[in-house]
């Protein structure tokens, strides 16, 4: 028996979700990934099991944010936090950095990255810092990831990319923020910030379709998005206008229906504080988690209704990836939390992403 | 029963200081008298500037740009407010438009000035335009940038500008201070963490709000305004990157802004210290004292920013002043939150 009830699951839930994660039959040891902060101080990645066991940690440069998953499941690119410059492959079978690289001068990552569907692309978010412009950065993963000339984002501040299930299309958070190294994580352009979702065809880098919310909302900073199971896109924003009130956080985006936005329930959307962290959508499609760690909750939605569902608290929650049909998170405090268990790893401190293998 | 009575008595010795919410003395001691000192030092800058306009010499443009240092002081011990009412209708970004990296908005006050534009030159057509406008940094190169000696000379557009800008200046300033002191608007919503409303659910989110504000604020100070002006050596500084060189301000602005912080400390959250923590105020006032005796010893030294951060000793110097605002920062930012049962997260505390 090579292949347990907990591969087998998985396997029938992502091909109905996604149809090319199947591939990822070569599974490791290592279930899920998130960047953290060690106890000696020190920015590392870490590879748990499904219950949050500590597989391994690998030390990083500096503070890591997300990873993007070879379709093949056998490697990850771990990407430095903005405004960092070092992307750190590892081998997901031995566990193990092989290799890193940086993007071309005068661009920083933002963190993200997905690979193309036949592994042979990592695209990521960048910074042209200069010129102030998004930018999807291309590798050529089978020449030691070797810069293709890159992408427009069609937006300042491209924070996370995905893959959408055709995968043909990119869909781009374009954050609105601009930022520059000279002035680090400082806010240039509040007054002026126009963010944007765009969805952008992988083999041209043509424009597929760009979405803006009224602009009343051009001080809600689209930061995170996931597919859910009815294509449609959800994205997670963080607040950058006034706080009073329950300030908006949460869009939709569906074709020929353009950007709208969602409301969480209200004492739910309060302690959302204006911010999501991350999100995930649940195996099946069917529901999406949203973390937000300011005000240290978690808000579950369902795809169909548009509603949100349940919401609970978890101190500096920020990581979330499904598992099975619920979902994972991890906290800054150092827990692990599913369904119906947690794991205690502090004093590790888990970073903004968690993401299934 | 004795100790029933010791018990009450420590309880009430504890009590006072929560009886009232700490947010109402930060903001009557600290955050309302800043804004107000930046109100009233806006108003004053309009009457400097209409009388220039009116009878235009070099004494009235002296008397303009001493109101305009007396504003900028005002402002750098209120910068740190970023949030609440500073959110509203951009009135952060209106009254500072900093950085301005790719000097955008100075190129674009210039291009105001060399076209005389008609709507920059009313307070009530100039608040509708680009932040960048309308601002200190905008007023700063207007009375002391490149052709601001013919303000001395003669009432022209560019005395218009000033006014209007000196004017939109003022309102925004009068509606900071008009928010604050509105106890019925965001004021309420810090004092009652929880009320419908409040982005806050307990006092010490409310209390981390002003932490964190302070904390970003010498962060500011040292990481950017300083340490990335400084760069690695004298040769390679570049001072312009710091707020207010122009008008020979920038060591004031700075002394301002531990100003505020200190101002802001003192208002209530130094009091919340629980008695075996109390060494902590301590520490910090001497951290800001250090830093602030040395830029007031270097304001003295009669040498203007750019000379100085560019000069080998005036580096080495400012260079100094880096240190303390760091320790000022992680007292604020990691011991303060430490003693008081409010670490901040480490996803909350700066997420992405």
């Amino acid at each position: 028996m090579g292949i347990s009830r907990r591969h087998l699951l998985a396997g029938l839930g992502a091909a109905a979700l996604t149809g090319r994660r199947d591939a990822r039959a070569a599974s490791t040891q290592y279930d899920y990934i998130s960047c953290c902060k060690l106890a000696d101080g020190d920015f590392a990645v870490a590879l748990l099991s499904r219950k949050g066991d500590l597989r391994a940690t690998l030390t990083l440069p500096a503070r890591g944010h997300d990873a993007a998953i070879s379709p093949d499941g056998r490697s990850a690119v771990v990407f430095a936090r903005r405004p960092g410059r070092f992307a750190i492959i590892l081998d997901l079978q031995s566990g193990t950095i092989v290799g890193s690289f940086a993007p071309p001068p005068g661009r920083h990552f933002y963190g993200h990255g997905v690979f193309s569907s036949d592994g042979r692309q990592l695209i990521t978010t960048e910074n042209d810092y200069e010129q102030e412009r998004g930018l999807l950065g291309r590798y050529e993963v089978g020449t030691g990831y070797r810069p293709l000339p890159a992408f427009d984002s069609r937006g300042i501040g491209p924070h996370q990319v995905i893959l959408l299930r055709d995968g043909q299309t990119l869909a781009v958070a374009n954050g609105g923020i601009a930022t520059h190294p000279d002035f680090p994580r400082q806010k240039l352009n509040l007054a002026t910030m126009a963010p944007n979702l765009t969805l952008i065809d992988l083999a041209s880098g043509n424009l597929v379709e760009r979405a803006a919310l009224p602009n009343v909302y051009h001080q809600l900073s689209l930061r995170h998005l996931v597919e859910a199971g009815d294509a449609s896109l959800w994205i997670g924003g963080q607040y950058e206008g006034p706080l009073a009130g329950s300030p908006p956080t949460v869009a939709r985006f569906q074709l020929g229906r353009g950007l709208q936005l969602l409301d969480a329930r209200r004492d739910h959307g309060r302690a959302m504080k204006g911010y999501i962290g991350s999100l995930a959508c649940s195996r099946g499609g069917e529901r999406v988690a949203m973390t937000s760690p300011r005000g240290g909750q978690v808000t579950i939605w369902d795809v169909l209704t548009g509603r949100q569902i349940e919401a609970f608290a978890r101190p500096d929650v920020c990581g979330v990836a499904a598992r099975g049909a619920h979902f994972l998170f991890s906290t800054g405090q150092g827990c692990v939390h599913w369904h119906q268990g947690r794991n205690d790893l502090s004093p590790i401190q888990f970073d903004n992403h968690l993401r299934a293998l | 029963m004795r100790l029933l009575a010791g018990l009450t008595l420590a309880l009430l010795l504890v009590l006072p200081a929560k009886a009232e919410p700490v947010a109402d003395s930060i903001i009557s001691q600290a955050v309302l008298p800043g804004y107000l000192r930046l109100a009233e030092a806006a108003e004053v800058q309009v009457t400097a500037l209409d009388q220039l306009c009116a009878r235009p010499s070099q004494n009235g443009l002296s008397e303009a740009r001493a109101a305009f240092a007396d504003t900028v002081r005002a402002w750098s011990q209120v910068e740190l407010y970023r949030f609440g009412p500073a959110r509203e209708d951009y009135r952060y970004e209106k009254l500072f438009y900093w950085p301005d990296r790719k000097g955008r908005g100075l190129r674009q006050v210039q291009r105001l000035l060399g076209e005389e534009d008609p709507s920059a030159s009313t307070a009530e057509r100039l608040a509708g335009k680009s932040v960048a406008l309308q601002g200190l940094p905008a007023l700063e190169y207007l009375l002391f940038g490149t052709g601001s000696e013919v303000l001395a000379e003669r009432a022209g557009y560019r005395c218009a500008y000033a006014l209007a800008a000196a004017e939109v200046i003022a309102g925004n300033a009068e509606a900071l201070q008009a928010a604050w002191a509105n106890p019925a608007g965001f004021p309420a919503l810090l004092r009652q963490p929880g009320i419908e409303g409040s982005p806050y659910q307990s006092e010490g989110e409310v209390l981390q709000e002003f932490l964190r504000s302070a904390a970003a604020q010498l962060q500011l100070v040292a990481a950017i305004k300083l340490a990335r002006t400084l760069g690695s050596a004298p040769e390679k500084a570049k001072p312009k990157r710091a707020p207010f060189w122009r008008s020979g301000l920038t060591l004031a602005s700075l002394q301002g802004n531990l100003q505020g912080v200190g101002a802001l400390m003192r208002s209530g959250i130094d009091q919340t210290l629980p008695a075996s923590q109390a060494h902590l105020a301590r520490s910090l006032a001497f951290e800001l004292a250090t830093a602030e005796t040395q830029l007031a010893a270097l304001e003295n030294s009669a040498l203007a920013w750019v000379d100085l951060a560019t000069s080998a000793e005036g580096y080495r110097l400012l260079g100094l002043v880096v240190l303390p605002v760091m320790g000022a920062q992680g007292l604020v930012g990691e011991r303060y939150p430490q003693a008081l049962g409010l670490t901040l997260g480490f996803n909350a505390l700066d997420g992405d």
